[in-house]
């Protein structure tokens, strides 16, 4: 299908510095694996699982570490290296809590042992058979949201509503990070393959794959792909940044917009991660079930940008080892993009199926930690997605009018930081609504 | 300043900061501060620079902690106000003010608000309301363009006529920063590509501004192009700090200075409005922000309400406004604050102090006479005449006084070209008419110097003038009975309140038996009822000497004249 069209939502947003050339043209190397992996048993959005092994046990990659939930959602956990279980731990979260994990010595010289499930035969089943037994492979293959939220992806599939079209978040806005990028360039086939999967299996009749024109390889790739297959079309949306936040791509892609606090199914939209549909085709087509995500490592601060297939329960710092290391002394370690992500200090933290990516930024590009009076200046009211005056929210915010606050829009915020970025004041904005919501929560949310 | 301790995003920032902004702002000026260099010469540069100095060094103490010896400017923020309100000073304003308007922006407009981005109104445009209220004489230190010594007491806004190139260029007297038009718009050029220009505050004041202007009879080019309107839409009213942050406030606040400026200028004794329009309009800020909110993304339900809403009440005013038209209530309600405004305006322009005046009968239909006091003495008269010239009325003013002689002459109003016909506004036209008196009203058609390519507006102002001299005087014997010529049907045309007005007589056995408006541009409410009633009246009594209709004065002159032209007069 030929649609050369470039697509934005409409109000707001921002365009940031995009840093991608660091990595776009370095092909996805996998971490070789280290001495010892530390897998947490809550990967996703939801509750812990308890595990179902025992210290001792030989695990092999692809085992179920935990799959029982006492209550709640979930997502199965698979061991992501062959080897013996050493014990169980708290392992240390990117946003200081701790969670429940299992320590596993790899075998190097077993890493080829893989326990893989049985591929599905999709061919000749009914459309409800179709979906049934993808999702229940989904689930076995313990899929969430790769783009970051983590949302066991079997609950996603089992929604309800109809849906008609689904679409693949390849926008990718986020500064240095390529993973997407590189997973459409180099396995644009998987994420087709995955997407057409998902289409069949929530009964859209339309797929559409969206990516950001600063990723020119990639979009030329998927165009060429859109081609062989007559449901999909590649869509290039301008490089705005938040475009790959799921309301405003389905606002820019379909012109759509979904309500406050409802899904993107209430106005008929399925959104994936692009590298969420390349598992569910490995689930589907090998049995492969989610042990390893690819993870960019980049910045002015680390000496080799990457971007890693990292097993997860490698830990941030094997990571950072494995491209050199520190470029700089001290540089400010994020997890995630710089826009959203959160800064770090213990190199120790495991890597998960929420990691995509580890920025060492240079204390120049860093943003400071000094900020000045606000000078009414409306530049985060003009970029704000959610059409939220940010100056008065943290006005009231700091004033204690959590009243106001939240009538101002204080839980409508999607906290993607764009205002902050373009303050001329340097003022703490997301820091303040987070304080807000903080304050506000234990009365009524 | 304060600090805080970062864990979460965003990591990065833009290179975008205040100090940055400010001085964006500053660079923008450049053009309007060469642009006055070249104009007014450098004692108008020494204001401007001299104000921005001061008000950075009266700042110091406030700010001791920002500032080393890199950076002795701080943010710039003390600099940039202290450079606008230079910019609108009076070029021959004394030493002085640069040092009392530093102490009033730092002192009272922002630090007594709690500094940087925390005071409420435009730090120079308060200093310049204080400096208006307290020294009012020093708001007439004009210099004429080029010429850095000559002083002038009119600027476009009060007379002085200027062709709309003049007015473009800046070749005109006025505040030091404000007459450039193109010398701003460069300026705000810059502004545009830096991406600081508050482009809707500026959009919604020029537009405002134009509207207002049509509504209320002024030429809207002139209202942007003279005066300050185009510094402050552009640098004074977009100050981030003092107008709303979000996209439509912004709208909401440019159009009420707009509207509010040309409303200070026209209906008011103040001869321009832009401090008082932005510092009011500064004055709401907090309450446009609080009040006008969009609704969020994805509140989709909110938003449908709200169009609805708004485009019932769009509807609802438009045609109340469409009502307020049809039936010229709009009109006369303008026109009732309008007759009031000039004689105040002319008052304090001609008669300073006085603050009492008495209409004093006038023998001339359509000459008004105010007689005015001082101090419960008679001071002069100031007289109201007006006359058609090439396209409009040309409304004029006089002031006389005790001794009936001409102190002040000025056009009030006028709708003639604005390239050659307002040139009837410049003082080396109408200085002529000084001095004359009331004993021989006639000398000043006879004696007239014409404006080469404006002979007709020329005329007419000299017609008014000898009209509102012989308000003394009863116009002459009135003409008897018609005297017609063959029968026949005659056309003629004569000058109405609103333009031209052609008639057909029919003559039948001498008399005047019937009597067509063929044509006219009279006000149907109004105008066209007394084309009827002369018409009848010539018929009834078959003599021009009939009785004015009374507030359709024009209209009835100019039938009785059309009728006058039909019969070969």
């Amino acid at each position: 299908m030929d649609n050369t069209s470039i697509k934005k939502f409409p109000v707001g947003g921002t365009h940031l510095p995009e840093e991608k050339e660091l990595t776009t043209h370095v092909a996805i190397t996998p971490l070789p694996v280290p001495a010892e992996v530390l897998i947490p048993l809550k990967q996703h959005l939801g509750a812990s699982v308890e595990p179902d092994v025992k210290v001792g046990d030989r695990v092999r990659r692809g085992d179920v570490l935990g799959h029982r939930i006492q209550t709640g959602i979930r997502a199965i956990v698979h061991s992501s290296v062959t080897g013996e279980v050493l014990g169980f731990e708290d392992a240390p979260m990117p946003d200081g809590s701790t969670v429940h994990a299992v320590r596993i010595r790899p075998d190097q010289s077993a890493q080829t042992e893989e326990t893989l499930m049985k591929p599905l035969d999709l061919e000749g089943l009914s459309p409800q058979d179709y979906r049934a037994a993808v999702i229940a492979r989904v689930e076995e293959a313990g899929i969430v949201g790769l783009g970051g939220a983590t949302f066991p992806t079997h609950i996603k599939l089992g929604l309800e509503d109809p849906v008609d079209t689904v679409v693949i978040n390849g926008a990718e806005c986020e500064p240095y990070i390529t993973v997407d990028d590189r997973l459409m360039q180099e396995r644009a086939d998987a994420v087709f393959r995955g997407l057409e999967i998902v289409r069949r299996t929530v009964g859209a009749q339309r797929g559409i794959v969206a990516c950001e024109i600063n990723k020119p390889d990639a979009l030329r790739k998927i165009r060429e792909m859109a081609e062989n297959f007559p449901h999909i079309e590649a869509q290039a949306l301008d490089t705005r940044y938040p475009h790959g936040a799921e309301k405003h791509l389905i606002k820019a892609v379909l012109d759509r917009e979904v309500p406050l606090r409802a899904l993107p199914s209430s106005v008929g939209v399925l959104v994936n991660n692009v590298q969420t549909v390349i598992a569910i085709a490995e689930a589907v087509d090998t049995g492969r079930p989610l042990t390893h995500r690819v993870v960019t490592v980049s910045g002015h601060g680390v000496v080799e940008p990457k971007n890693l297939l990292v097993p997860v329960g490698a830990t941030i710092g094997d990571a950072i080892d494995f491209c050199g290391g520190d470029a700089v002394t001290d540089p400010v370690i994020v997890v995630g993009g710089p826009m959203t992500g959160l800064e770090i200090s213990n190199r120790a933290i495991p890597m998960t199926k929420a990691t995509g990516g580890i920025v060492l930024l240079t204390t120049e590009e860093h943003a400071g930690n000094v900020h000045m009076a606000c000078i009414n200046c409306g530049k985060c009211v003009e970029v704000c997605p959610m059409y939220l005056p940010p100056s008065r929210m943290t006005a009231y915010v700091n004033a204690n009018m959590l009243e106001e606050a939240t009538n101002a829009g204080l839980h409508a915020c999607i906290l993607c930081g764009a205002c902050q970025f373009v303050c001329p004041s340097k003022r703490p904005l997301v820091e303040w609504i987070k304080k807000g919501r903080s304050l506000v929560s234990p009365v009524r949310r | 300043m304060s600090t805080t301790v970062r864990s979460s995003g965003p990591h990065i920032e833009s290179r975008d900061t205040v100090k940055r902004a400010m001085w964006d702002v500053s660079i923008a000026l450049i053009p309007v501060i060469a642009a006055a260099g070249i104009f007014f010469g450098p004692w108008a540069l020494y204001l401007i620079f001299a104000s921005a100095f001061a008000t950075a060094i009266v700042e110091i103490p406030f700010v001791w902690k920002q500032l080393s010896w890199r950076n002795p400017l701080g943010d710039g923020s003390a600099f940039l106000a202290g450079l606008l309100f230079g910019l609108t000073l009076a070029p021959g304003s004394p030493w002085w003010i640069p040092i009392f308007g530093a102490v009033m922006i730092v002192v009272v407009a922002k630090q007594a608000f709690g500094g940087l981005g925390h005071n409420f109104f435009n730090p120079a445009l308060v200093a310049r309301a204080i400096l208006l209220a307290a020294y009012p004489g020093l708001s007439t230190g004009w210099r004429v363009p080029l010429e850095y010594d000559a002083v002038t007491t009119a600027t476009p806004l009060t007379g002085a006529g200027a062709d709309y190139l003049e007015l473009f260029l800046g070749y005109i007297p006025g505040s030091i920063g404000e007459v450039s038009a193109l010398a701003l718009l460069i300026g705000a050029a810059y502004l545009l590509v830096r991406g600081i220009l508050g482009w809707r505050v500026t959009i919604g004041y020029l537009g405002a501004a134009v509207v207002t202007a049509l509504i209320l009879g002024v030429d809207p080019l002139f209202t942007i192009l003279a005066g300050s309107i185009m510094f402050a839409a552009l640098f004074m009213a977009s100050d981030m700090v003092t107008s709303p942050v979000a996209r439509f406030p912004q709208l909401i606040y440019g159009i009420g200075c707009g509207v509010l400026t040309v409303t200070i200028r026209e209906l008011t004794i103040l001869p321009e409005g832009t401090t008082y329009a932005v510092l009011i309009m500064n004055g709401l800020t907090p309450l446009i922000n609080a009040t006008v909110v969009q609704t969020f993304f994805g509140d989709v339900v909110k938003r449908g309400r709200r169009f609805m809403v708004a485009g019932a009440s769009a509807a609802v005013l438009l045609v109340a406004v469409g009502v307020a038209f049809g039936t010229g209530a709009l009109g006369s309600f303008v026109d009732s604050f309008y007759v009031d405004g000039t004689t105040r305006q002319d008052l304090a322009l001609f008669f300073p102090g006085a603050r009492h005046v008495h209409r004093y009968d006038s023998e001339r239909d359509g000459v008004r006479v105010e007689q005015v006091f001082l101090n419960r003495e008679p001071a002069g008269y100031l007289v109201y005449a007006s006359e058609y010239g090439y396209k409009s009325r040309i409304d004029m003013v006089l002031a006389l006084d005790t001794e009936d002689r001409i102190i002040g002459i000025r056009v009030a109003d006028h709708n003639e070209s604005a390239t050659l016909g307002a040139l009837v506004r410049r003082p080396s036209f109408l200085n002529q008419f000084l001095r004359r008196t009331t004993d021989n009203p006639d000398a000043v058609v006879d004696s007239l110097d014409v404006i080469s390519g404006a002979t007709v507006s020329s005329r007419a102002v000299a017609t008014a003038v000898r009209e509102a001299l012989s308000f003394r005087v009863a116009p002459p014997a009135p003409a008897g009975r018609i005297e017609t010529g063959e029968d026949g049907e005659y056309e003629g045309t004569g000058s109405g309140y609103n333009g031209r007005i052609r008639v057909q007589v029919t003559v039948e056995g001498g008399e005047v038996t019937a009597i067509g408006i063929l044509s006219h541009s009279e006000s149907p409410d109004i105008g066209e009822p007394a084309l009827e009633r002369i018409s009848e009246a010539v018929i009834d009594r078959q003599s021009l000497d009939v009785d004015m209709v009374s507030g359709a004065t024009g209209t009835s002159r100019g039938v009785i004249g059309a009728i006058r032209n039909a019969l070969g007069d």
